[in-house]
């Protein structure tokens, strides 16, 4: 019952930013670490990946209402890495596929949210490449720490915001 | 969470290496002696940084910095007339490290302002830290 509360608030989505944002943040701080590296080559997570698997997953949240029950793919393409349950094979017992759904959203938002959206990759050559091989710009770098945590921020203010309401309904006070 | 301090420590400590290295070669800048007291004009030292190894299942993720200490043995040392130095060659010429300062002031700032873009960004990391434990009140 509580995780049918939670599955049909943006809650997960919001979990699933901060933890990007986070992630992102791993990436940065190397890239700063090496701005003195000779043909260091700057990294960053795939964002716009990420937003348009955030955007799949919030249409989805808003023509359903929850997570709980999922189509086999998204209009992404996006598929489960691993099937450890067995989710998608039809010959699983229901039993399975029953508890499965009992017990929230990580296996069905995993499908929206692969792991390869974690693993950094080359940043765009945007930047001048310097002679060594590296195209380091800590302007650049700050910026995208700088947008990077103040959107950490955002999604847990707003996770805060929804923890209140519910706090609010629970102790039946404003 | 940790793991982005960790890679911005490595960031700090490299370029405080590398901030020593530039101090220990402005100190020297006049040594015309090794440490045994032979006539040998000081090398110049530097800091060679390289991206710190990672393993398999570190890779794609982000990755700190390693630094080596190397001594520059290429350049030539800076000859000075000096004929009643006593470390003067036949010839009246005394060998002085080959140390620029100007060079080494640039490095030295360089290194400073690197290692202030690493503490910004182990402060980010803190302010992300404390936004997460806000849930928990």
């Amino acid at each position: 019952m509580f995780n049918s509360l939670l599955n049909t608030s943006t809650i997960p989505l919001l979990e699933q930013m901060a933890s990007f944002s986070e992630r992102r943040q791993e990436v940065l701080a190397g890239n700063v670490a090496n701005i003195d590296t000779p043909d260091y080559k700057m990294r960053d997570l795939p964002v716009a990946d990420f937003k348009s698997a955030m955007k799949a997953a919030v249409e989805r949240l808003q023509s359903s209402g929850s997570f709980a029950s999922e189509p086999t793919k998204n209009p992404e393409g996006f598929y489960p890495q691993t099937d450890p349950l067995g989710l998608l094979n039809p010959q699983t017992p229901s039993t399975i596929e029953n508890s499965a759904s009992v017990l929230g959203n990580e296996l069905d938002l995993s499908r929206y949210f692969p792991a390869k959206l974690h693993e950094a990759q080359h940043a765009d050559p945007a930047n001048v490449v310097f002679r060594d091989g590296s195209n380091r710009s800590i302007e650049h770098q700050m910026m995208e720490m700088t947008k990077n945590s103040s959107l950490q921020q955002f999604s847990i203010e707003l996770m805060n915001a929804q923890f209140r309401t519910l706090e609010a309904v629970i102790s039946e006070r404003a | 969470m940790l793991n982005s301090i960790d890679i911005s420590t490595s960031g700090l400590v490299a370029q405080r290496h590398r901030l020593n290295t530039i101090a220990e070669n402005l100190a020297n800048i006049n040594t015309t002696r090794d440490e045994n007291g032979n006539i040998a004009p000081f090398q110049r030292r530097l800091v060679r940084f390289q991206q710190q190894e990672q393993s398999s299942q570190e890779a794609g993720r982000g990755a700190g910095v390693q630094f080596q200490v190397e001594v520059d043995q290429q350049s030539e040392p800076r000859k000075v007339y000096q004929p009643g130095h006593p470390d003067a060659d036949d010839d009246g010429y005394v060998s002085f490290p080959n140390i620029n300062v100007v060079t080494e002031m640039v490095n030295a700032m360089e290194a400073s302002r690197a290692y202030e873009a690493n503490i910004v960004s182990i402060n980010m990391t803190k302010e992300m830290g404390r936004n997460s434990l806000s849930i928990l009140q």
